[in-house]
């Protein structure tokens, strides 16, 4: 092992022996010498690095030195730049997970001072909408170790004394400066902090694992969510509404009603949604995608597409996702489910109504939601929406269509 | 065990409240051990506070620790620290982080708009003996490593870990060699 005094370069030369550098992830280490190891049977040179926190020895091929980011502790002058950004006011969070994810998992591997400072800071605002989830809090107690230790290693401080000055930043005391400038005193309550925020039914699936802070019950003291955050939300509730099938339905009933498609399409979009949605029936095995080809219907029996058909296709497949994340919501997706079903298949009994109107008797009230008819005296179409069809759709589903289709077809073929 | 060791009078009542406090934020024992002198030699230059990293080296004080046990030092003195690049600011207590003895200060409780004498004393020993068991400062409003001079911490008395610090706490705690 050699020392300091020997001046063997490291790196790109920057790095010597007993120098204090920071080690992405790891932390702040010392430089203890070069090694030639020996590893599965060839002779590697090391840098052997002792990790200041815990004793920790830490061996990098030489020639990767570089490459992982090892680099010397910052200087004072670039501690205080990163004071002055984190008493900054900060942009708003990035709310989209997935690219938070992955810009803070480049920048803790980068290992920079700015990368970590970043991570920290935006971790820290997302924190004050929402509450962090568990990996994400584990990263940003991560980046705060890691810059605490670096600024204590820099500035020759105790680690408490570093840390409490990283929070005079980020929650100023009363009468606080930075360079003469008085700060902001920290909010008594931050809008929308970690355990304020009652959070839209919309997102509960957005994150599994955003359940971690359990300390009481919720209240919400704040003004609210950034916009940012609300129209974030606005979109993730969009893309998930469960009305959208039901509206869907409602625009080909329209289409139905106007002549411009065929009814049977509209009763096969019923079935599918309630399909869709109903937890059991989605668990198995589509009929459809199992059978053996050329057993089911083609598309084209069921008339041309309609330029709206393949937007029903998302709602129809997406609703089982929302069903499996939210177990509680599951009788309600299905009850909608249900409904639109029973709406689909009235408004489809309407229009092929006259072909039989004497069916029904002129006193009697048109089979409500709430209350199902007598299934002798109603009208099949309308009696077969207030069952279950998705538990023995594929068996139902012929002798459903059977009268619909036929004066349709008549008058269309 | 976390052991209490007082730096002047206290009443026993609240000494009791702070252990009983400790105790159940850490589940782990905690114990009234005795009293111990000021060190002169850590008095700041105004002569009236003292310099809490020095206190900590210079104190002469014969308790016994065994592998991670945990002394913290009750005084009611103002306590100071090293001014870092944000200047000074509110001083509550000083901990070795990760270390094994901290002071904690009553300096400032009672008075308006702050924690009764017990309460507040039970909370920052709290949230010191958490940097002790290297929790950082947390932003959780009622989580008691909460930055000690944010409103949140005098706005919620009680002494209770967020989860997070609390698995993490329980973590290190079940790694202690004793």
């Amino acid at each position: 092992m050699a020392n300091k005094g020997t001046e063997i370069q490291i790196g790109d030369g920057s790095l010597h022996i007993g120098d204090r550098v920071v080690y992405p992830n790891q932390g702040i280490c010392r430089i203890t010498g070069v090694e030639v190891k020996q590893i599965a049977g060839r002779d590697w040179e090391v840098v052997t690095l002792s990790r200041e926190e815990d004793g920790a020895t830490v061996m990098v091929p030489r020639a990767k030195v570089m490459g992982i980011g090892l680099r010397k502790v910052a200087s004072v002058a670039a501690i205080d730049d990163m004071f002055d950004q984190l008493a900054a006011p900060g942009d708003d969070p990035q709310l989209d997970w997935k690219v938070r994810h992955r810009e803070n998992a480049d920048r803790m591997t980068g290992g920079g001072l700015q990368g970590t400072l970043d991570v920290l800071k935006g971790l820290h605002a997302l924190s004050r909408v929402r509450p962090l989830p568990q990996k994400e809090r584990e990263l940003y107690d991560s980046a705060r170790h890691l810059l605490v230790g670096e600024i204590a290693a820099a500035t020759n401080l105790p680690l408490h004394v570093a840390e409490d000055n990283l929070d005079y930043a980020l929650w100023p005391p009363p009468g606080m400066k930075r360079k003469g400038k008085p700060l902001q005193p920290a909010a008594l309550a931050v809008p929308g902090s970690s355990v304020g925020v009652a959070r839209p039914a919309s997102r509960a699936a957005d994150d599994e694992t955003d359940d971690e802070m359990d300390l009481g019950e919720v209240d919400v003291e704040g003004s609210g969510e950034p916009k940012a955050a609300q129209a974030a939300d606005t979109e993730e509730s969009d893309i998930a509404d469960p009305s959208e099938t039901k509206d869907l339905v409602r625009q080909r009933a329209m289409r139905v009603t106007a002549g411009e498609e065929e009814p049977e399409a509209l009763d096969e979009l019923a079935a599918d949604a309630l399909e869709a949605t109903h937890e059991d029936a989605a668990a198995q095995p589509s009929a459809k995608l199992h059978a053996p080809p050329g057993t089911t219907r083609p598309q084209a029996k069921r008339g041309p597409a309609p330029a709206a058909a393949p937007k029903a296709g998302p709602p129809a497949g997406g609703e089982p996702k929302r069903a499996d994340a939210r177990p509680a919501g599951g009788d309600e997706a299905h009850g909608v489910a249900r409904s639109i079903a029973a709406k689909a298949l009235e408004v489809a009994a309407k229009v092929l109504a006259p072909a039989k109107p004497a069916a029904r008797s002129p006193g009697r009230p048109p089979p409500s939601k709430a209350r199902p008819a007598p299934p002798k005296k109603v009208a099949k179409p309308a009696a077969k929406s207030k069952k279950p069809a998705a538990k023995k759709a594929a068996a139902k589903r012929p002798a459903k269509k059977a009268p619909a289709r036929k004066p349709a077809g008549k008058g269309k073929r | 065990m976390i052991r209490l060791v007082t730096l002047g009078e206290f009443p026993s009542e609240v000494l009791e409240h702070v252990a009983r406090r400790l105790h159940a934020a850490y589940g782990m024992g905690c114990e009234i051990e005795g009293e111990a002198e000021l060190p002169e030699s850590a008095l700041a230059d105004d002569q009236e506070s003292y310099q809490a990293p020095k206190l900590l080296e210079e104190i002469d004080d014969d308790t016994q620790l065994y592998a991670d046990d945990k002394i913290v030092y009750l005084t009611s003195a103002p306590l100071t620290a090293p001014e870092g690049p944000m200047g000074k600011g509110p001083m509550t207590g000083f901990p070795q982080f990760g270390g094994g003895r901290a002071v904690v200060t009553s300096h400032g409780l009672g008075a308006k708009g702050e924690l009764p004498l017990d309460v507040g004393l039970a909370k920052r020993a709290a949230h010191h003996v958490g940097h002790l068991w290297e929790l950082h400062h947390c932003f959780d409003s009622r989580c008691a490593m909460h930055p000690e001079w944010s409103p949140g911490f005098t706005q919620y008395p009680e002494v209770a870990l967020c989860l997070y610090d609390r698995e993490k706490s329980e973590r290190k705690i079940k790694l202690g060699q004793s």
